[in-house]
């Protein structure tokens, strides 16, 4: 994984990320808005055959996009090992 | 040719099945039970089986052919 | 969040889970189907083969046959500290098999490898390899390998990972007349008409096609489906390299992995900034 920074301002943020996909990218996109200083995310994926992927992030201004986007990649985390801990649970029983 | 290892659609194994559904079939089971009772649910994987035609047998009947020949050779000379 | 095991019958899994949304859900899906490695012949040296398939079509169908499994004996060949193309023993595991048909035309099943090691063997011994007339012959060596579904379909874990969300059906008793017509469209038989009423006999099967609703005389529509944005009905069909609960609990480590790798991505890239 390696991440390349294409465009940044104080509320603006694109990188460019190799090795990604739709999978990890939809759920920052979906964690990201559900941000309320977040104006606007989205993901591209220039070319379907490769996988590197454009994330922008776009802020209200009272955020920097760097935080945003990590907020939202430890919400995905929590989320993850919270549904780790529940599998154990539920594979125990049978 | 032979039976396909997997389903071509789904990638479910197949190929183990398909002896037991050709011998059920021929001794005058219903198709559509028999796959079921294999626990062959998808319609990709039935129609694996249910499309199948197994064309080795008709290739590898020249070679049985060739070798009745040749020990019919070997009987007369 | 809460999970319930809904069934588990040997190589399927249906797991109900509470509490989640479509991109996590979707997320372990596709983690599951391209990044959960499993075990399939990658190369074939083939000695000998007089049988009636080429060599690259055997090949194939030997790449096809799912092999059981052992994840922690047996690393990535990239992930491998040996480095080397051809693998080591840590990486690779040697299957040969030769067979030559003695007398009359017979079937090569996969229960004739013989395995390096006695726990990475075919999944069923039943699957036809090739048939050989008399003196036919094929003598091979075939190497199996770890490897990811998203390099080639023979790597992914599981012949079935879907989800949907759970349904909601309601009847309105006092508009029902309970005509049955809605018990007869429905091709999961979800409904049952019990006396007077209409009752719902089992209501995971529904697919929430809305047939019922189409099909109901009164207007509005006595039946109503809808649907639970946040519980879903997980299904996974293994496709017998690994047990469908070590699948799941590996995608979720992979999925772990691969978000705190990016956590530490992005950090040095603050760090290289700053």
């Amino acid at each position: 994984m390696k991440v390349k920074t294409l465009k940044k301002t104080s509320s603006e943020l694109k990188i460019e990320v190799e090795g990604i996909g739709h999978t990890i990218c939809n759920l920052l996109q979906k964690r990201l808005l559900e941000d309320e200083n977040v104006d606007l995310a989205g993901y591209d994926i220039p070319h379907p055959l490769s996988s590197n992927s454009v994330i922008y992030i776009r802020t209200k201004g009272n955020m920097k996009p760097e935080e945003a986007l990590r907020n939202a990649v430890k919400k995905a985390h929590e989320m993850n090992k919270e549904f780790s801990k529940e599998l154990k649970k539920a594979l125990k029983k049978i | 040719m032979i039976i396909p290892v997997r389903c071509f659609t789904c990638g479910k194994l197949i190929g183990d099945k398909w002896e037991e559904f050709a011998r059920r079939v021929k001794t005058g089971e219903e198709a559509g039970r028999v796959l079921d009772s294999l626990e062959i649910k998808r319609y990709c994987c039935r129609r694996m089986l249910l499309a199948h035609v197994e064309i080795t047998d008709e290739i590898l009947r020249f070679y049985e052919e060739a070798e009745k020949r040749k020990e019919a050779r070997n009987y007369y000379y | 969040m809460e999970i319930e095991v809904l069934e588990k019958v040997d190589m399927n899994m249906r797991l109900l889970i509470r509490g989640a949304d479509v991109p996590f859900i979707n997320a372990l899906r596709r983690t599951v189907i391209t990044e959960v490695p499993c075990m399939a012949i990658d190369e074939v040296v083939i000695i000998e083969n007089s049988s009636v398939l080429q060599d690259e079509t055997i090949a194939h169908r030997l790449g096809l046959i799912p092999l059981k499994t052992d994840l922690d004996g047996y690393n990535l060949p990239e992930e491998c500290p040996c480095k080397s193309e051809f693998g080591c023993n840590l990486c690779r595991v040697s299957l040969t098999l030769d067979v030559e048909s003695k007398e009359g035309t017979r079937t090569v099943y996969s229960g004739e490898f013989i395995s390096e090691n006695p726990d990475i063997v075919p999944v069923s011994d039943k699957i036809p390899i090739v048939k050989l007339a008399k003196e036919q012959k094929l003598k091979l060596e075939a190497y199996a390998r770890l490897g990811k579904g998203k390099k080639h379909a023979k790597w992914q874990p599981v012949s079935m990972c879907t989800y949907k969300f759970l349904p909601q059906i309601r009847i309105d008793s006092k508009r029902c007349d309970a005509c049955g017509k809605c018990v007869e469209v429905c091709s999961r038989k979800v409904l049952v008409k019990a006396g007077d009423r209409i009752e719902i006999r089992d209501l995971m099967p529904c697919t929430l096609c809305q047939d019922c609703v189409d099909v109901c005389p009164q207007n509005p529509p006595a039946v109503d489906v809808s649907w639970d944005e946040n519980t879903f009905i997980l299904n996974l069909e293994s496709a017998g390299a690994l047990p469908p609960e070590r699948i799941m609990s590996e995608a979720v480590k992979i999925l772990d992995k691969q978000l705190k790798e990016f956590v530490r991505q992005i950090k040095v890239k603050k760090s290289e900034k700053s």
